[in-house]
């Protein structure tokens, strides 16, 4: 898991320096958030903790219009 | 940015590795049973309008991909509302897609491997790809369609022998509920899967040829498709299918021509790998245009490493264990997609639709510049 954490903090600069050299200042906002946000769940996933899933949520929504046991994808 | 322009024949071959890509190892619509047949059939012919809409869609509005036209369509918010579900969809959709690899080929091929290391280096090779743009996978899909059909085909002439036609008798032995439940489940996966090509196509030579793409791409790949599922339950019986993971993978392991021609379930992986790669590749595409036309962004490639690594995140936590992977996929997944292929499309289809009556109207008025 800790490639998790290595792989942002190896990718952003390699990304993030052609993009402030060019004045491309929105992109570079929407990139720096989203790396900090990728690199807080590596974090919280190599420490452990169970984060919500999107699965089940999923589930949970769908559960309530439709009861279904049967079937294949 | 300069406009992606594909040929029809590149955009033929995304879509029919797209449909055959999964199909290699799966059977979809399994529910159904022994009229496993008459479902895809019925796929088929039910996937056809959703397949016309998506071209109407491209050829009311040349140039331009579904997130475009939603905006124009929907209005502001609406449309950005819808934008962000659909980028939801793609960026859920890819990690489920590399989950499927990761899973595959931790359980069938190198079990000792972390599933972490297969999926990201997988996603890696698919960010490379959406990173070159949607005339590279293009030109990929074009040079590589021809490797899957030739080998589904070889793989159908070496399954004969193995095939017993008791496991498709009697027909509609159940009655018609499970055949109509089979109906659904094909149509949502793989037929109407194609939404994620209808995503980010936006562009070809001809303003007819989208028609051309959707009609000719889904009968290639749905007879493949009906062929490749009709085997298998002709092989290994409508019970083994419905119980096994993979149940292709292990119809194919079953042929064995003398004693120099056996396992060949290294080929069903190649053409599975080989469709799921642009499987994967245009769901990763169509979350970073997304994303780009959320954020009025000229440019959708500098976003495709973070969505990565999101794609990868997700992927590596979103499901516990491959029973829990299928569980979910089997009971949940077809009615979770079903809006998002069928039912937005269908509104967006009609919207438009109006829309340009509308603009027809007002330009055809008395006085109006044409």
């Amino acid at each position: 898991m800790y490639v998790l954490v290595i792989l942002p903090l190896l990718i952003a600069p390699w990304e993030l320096i052609p993009l402030y050299k060019n004045k491309q200042m929105k992109e570079f906002r929407i990139y720096s958030v989203a790396m900090v946000f990728l690199l807080m769940i590596g974090v919280l996933l190599t420490a452990g903790i169970n984060l919500p899933r999107p699965a089940d949520y999923i589930e949970q929504i769908i559960s309530t219009f439709i009861t279904n046991n049967s079937g294949e994808k | 940015m300069k406009m992606e322009i594909i040929s029809d024949k590149q955009a033929i071959s995304l879509i029919v590795l797209f449909l055959i890509g999964e199909s290699s190892i799966f059977i979809e619509g399994i529910s159904a049973g022994k009229d496993l047949w008459i479902s895809i059939i019925l796929a088929i012919l039910l996937s056809l309008p959703v397949m016309a809409i998506f071209a109407r869609l491209n050829f009311l509005f040349p140039y331009r991909n579904l997130f475009d036209i939603m905006q124009i369509c929907f209005g502001k918010y609406l449309g950005k509302a819808c934008i962000l579900a659909y980028v939801g969809f793609a960026i859920h959709t890819t990690s489920l897609i590399i989950d499927d690899v990761g899973f595959f080929i931790s359980t069938t091929a190198i079990n000792e491997t972390p599933f972490l290391v297969i999926i990201i280096l997988f996603s890696l090779s698919c960010a490379f790809a959406v990173k070159q743009g949607m005339e590279v996978l293009g030109r990929w899909a074009e040079f590589f369609v021809i490797l899957p059909i030739i080998f589904e085909v070889l793989l159908l002439v070496l399954l004969i022998p193995k095939m017993n036609p008791d496991n498709i008798q009697p027909i509609l032995y159940k009655g018609l509920y499970p055949v109509i439940h089979g109906t659904f489940l094909s149509l949502t996966f793989p037929f109407c899967y194609t939404i994620g090509f209808a995503m980010v196509f936006c562009s070809c030579k001809n303003r007819n040829s989208p028609y051309k793409i959707y009609i000719v791409s889904l009968l290639i790949g749905g007879i493949i498709v009906l062929a490749t599922s009709l085997a298998d339950i002709l092989t290994i019986g409508p019970f083994n299918s419905s119980i096994l993971y993979y149940p292709s993978s292990i119809a194919v392991s079953r042929i064995k021509v003398g004693n120099f021609l056996q396992r060949l379930e290294i080929v069903s992986a190649t053409i599975f790998l080989l469709g799921i790669y642009i499987e994967a590749s245009i769901y990763l595409l169509a979350a970073c245009k997304g994303i780009a036309k959320l954020f009025c962004l000229a440019d959708y490639r500098f976003i495709v490493l973070p969505v990565t690594l999101l794609v990868i995140n997700l992927g590596a936590f979103d499901f516990p264990s491959i029973m829990r992977y299928f569980e979910w996929s089997t009971n949940i997944w077809p009615y979770y997609v079903f809006p998002f292929e069928v039912v937005i499309p269908t509104l967006l289809w009609l919207t438009a639709e109006i829309k340009s009556k509308k603009s027809l109207s007002t330009c055809t008025k008395p006085g109006t510049d044409i």
